[in-house]
Parts: C-alpha cells; sequence; structure tokens
C-alpha cells in the first residue's frame, strides 16, 4: 500500500477516535510535546499508561474480593486510574472511573463490581484503539513517510 | 530555460551577433515533503522555548500523569526535578527551584501539609519557591485550602501546553495566581 494511503488510514482512524468518544482533546496535547528531542513521547506515555492501568485493574479485583472490602482503598486505586486515563486523554475510561467513583463513595458493593466490569471493558477497547494507532505509525514511518498531525477543530 | 535570446548586428556585411541570456537552474533545496505537508500550526507569537533553564520541581503520585507534566515543562525549556512523594519534595526542594507544582488531589497525600513545612523551610519569601497546586477538583474547598496553607496558586488539571507557557508567564511576573473554580 502507498505510503500516503497508509498516511489518510491514520488521519481518518485518529479522527474516528475522536468522534467516539474514544479519544478526548488531551491526546492532542501529548502529540503537541512530540518533537525532534522527545521523538517517541506519545508511545512512552501510553505504555506507561498500560502498566499502570493493568496493575491498578489487578489490586482492584484483589480489592474487591475481599470478605469486608476496604471502600477506602478501592477509591483511591480508582482515583489514580481516573488521573491516569485524564492525562492520556482516554475520555471512555476516564468516565467510567467517574462513575466507578461514585460506588465507592456510597460502599455500594454491587455497583462497584459492575463499575470495575465497565472500566475493564473500556480500558481494553482503548488498548485495543492505542495499538491499532501506532500500528499505521510504524507502517508509515517503515516505508518512509513522516506521521501526520491531525488539525481538529475543538 | 525561462531566457531570451536577439541577434545584434552592425549593419550589412558586418557581421552579427547572437546575445542569449538563460537561467541555467536554482540552488538546489533541501525539499522535506513529508515536513511541508503536514508542519503544524505555530500561533505567531508563541515562541516553543518560553522559559529556557527556569528550574521547576513537580510532585505528582500518578506516573503517567507526572510524565505528561514533566513533558509540558520540559517543551518549554524547564529544567524539571520529579518527585513521587512528600517527603522527596520537602528533601529535593531548594531555593534554586523557581516553581514547585504539587498534585494535591490524591486522596491521603496531603499536599497542604507540605505546603506549611515549605513555608518552615524557607522562611525568607525571596528564597521560597513558589508553590502551586495542580487539581483535578473543580471544588471551592479545595481552592481555599491551598489559599490558607500560603500556596500561591491552583491550577485545574488536565493542563494544555498553551496554558502552562501563560501559567508560568503570569506565576513569574506576579508570583501568585488563582484559577477561577
Amino acid at each position: 500500500m502507498e505510503v500516503v494511503q497508509i498516511q489518510r488510514n491514520l488521519v481518518d482512524y485518529t479522527k474516528s477516535l475522536f468522534m467516539e468518544g474514544f479519544l478526548d482533546g488531551q491526546f492532542l496535547q501529548l502529540q503537541q510535546l512530540q518533537d525532534e528531542s522527545n521523538p517517541d513521547f506519545v508511545a512512552e506515555v501510553v505504555s506507561l499508561f498500560f502498566d499502570d492501568s493493568q496493575k491498578l485493574l489487578n489490586e482492584l479485583t484483589i480489592a474487591l474480593d475481599q470478605p469486608i472490602v476496604d471502600f477506602k482503598k478501592v477509591d483511591a486505586h480508582v482515583h489514580q486510574l481516573k488521573g491516569s486515563s485524564s492525562s492520556i486523554g482516554a475520555q471512555k475510561v476516564k468516565n467510567a472511573c467517574i462513575a466507578f467513583r461514585n460506588f465507592c463513595e456510597v460502599q455500594n458493593i454491587e455497583g462497584c463490581l459492575t463499575c470495575l466490569q465497565q472500566v475493564k471493558l473500556e480500558y481494553y477497547l482503548a488498548k485495543n484503539k492505542f495499538e491499532t494507532l501506532f500500528r499505521l505509525e510504524q507502517q508509515i514511518v517503515a516505508s518512509g513517510g513522516s506521521i501526520p498531525m491531525i488539525e481538529m477543530g475543538f | 530555460m525561462e531566457g531570451h535570446i536577439w541577434i545584434e548586428s552592425e549593419g550589412l556585411g558586418k557581421g552579427s551577433t547572437a546575445i542569449f541570456m538563460v537561467k541555467i537552474g536554482s540552488i538546489p533545496e533541501r525539499l522535506n515533503e513529508s515536513k511541508l505537508v503536514f508542519m503544524p500550526k505555530v500561533p505567531p507569537n508563541h515562541g516553543p522555548t518560553a522559559f529556557p533553564g527556569l528550574k521547576v520541581l513537580v510532585m505528582d503520585e500518578n506516573g503517567v500523569s507526572r510524565k505528561v507534566t514533566k513533558g509540558h515543562l520540559v517543551h518549554l525549556g524547564c529544567d524539571v526535578t520529579m518527585v513521587s512523594s512528600s517527603e522527596e519534595c520537602l528533601r529535593v526542594a531548594s531555593n534554586e527551584h523557581k516553581i514547585v507544582f504539587m498534585d494535591v488531589c490524591t486522596p491521603g497525600m496531603d499536599g497542604y501539609e507540605i505546603a506549611i513545612c515549605m513555608h518552615e523551610k524557607f522562611t525568607k519569601r525571596h528564597e521560597r519557591p513558589i508553590i502551586v497546586a495542580l487539581t483535578g477538583n473543580t471544588d471551592k474547598v479545595t481552592k481555599e485550602s491551598c489559599m490558607r496553607v500560603g500556596m500561591n496558586g491552583v491550577i485545574l488539571k488536565p493542563v494544555s501546553l498553551d496554558k502552562m507557557r501563560s501559567v508560568l508567564s503570569d506565576l513569574l511576573e506576579h508570583r501568585v495566581l488563582f484559577e477561577a473554580i
């Protein structure tokens, strides 16, 4: 496939992620911070998000599985996940965390368990989308092209 | 070759001179076509490196958020030190740091207490760094708590590059910045 076609695919794919609410403007901010002195910034931050989130989701699963649930601990983990997802623009994950925190506040165990499932789902979807994005970028670079910047009218 | 040609003569039997002027070629430029097509729009009145060498300390327990804040500051030319706890923050902070950004929205981490300790560590105002809270909490209680413990400012997360640029500019000029919550 021609480089131009892959570049067009990347632009279309990225735009669809914004339209569908997977990404918000904060992701564009990350792209602005990537330059010659920091060429892999976006990939590094997103990769860190994957590692941190996986750990947090594991901790949450364990915490909610306890005979007596420590809601403060659960809330602290969700707060971290909300912060990370917000920092990279993973909007659906962030929103799922907001709902989760509401159930932590009222100490509703069923609500928390449902929210945990929702957060996991949104996280895996987001991870999948990011991986596709990076794969397209790698294809472009391998073909000698450069990554197009997305101009969005927010 | 974008030139022209003409003939001059002094008359019959005196011969003719053909004169021509042509463009042989231009000085070759390094054309990087993808850069030309995809150059991001930079607002004309903003320079990318606005604060070269400004020493900033960032305290944030969240690794991702910390990396993004650092990314913003480094992009603006700052010399950034990162810490992830209040103890580390107090230990590392020096009068060389012009600004300290503290994430105060982590439950259980007392950013307010650190601000009080910073005042105790740096008794002379001109030695004390400008202390700014970074928070995702849009409530008056957070803002009032920050003001009460002597913080110089409160900024709402998430922060954009443009916002960080104007925050640094305001802080250095006024030493105070409380964002409207």
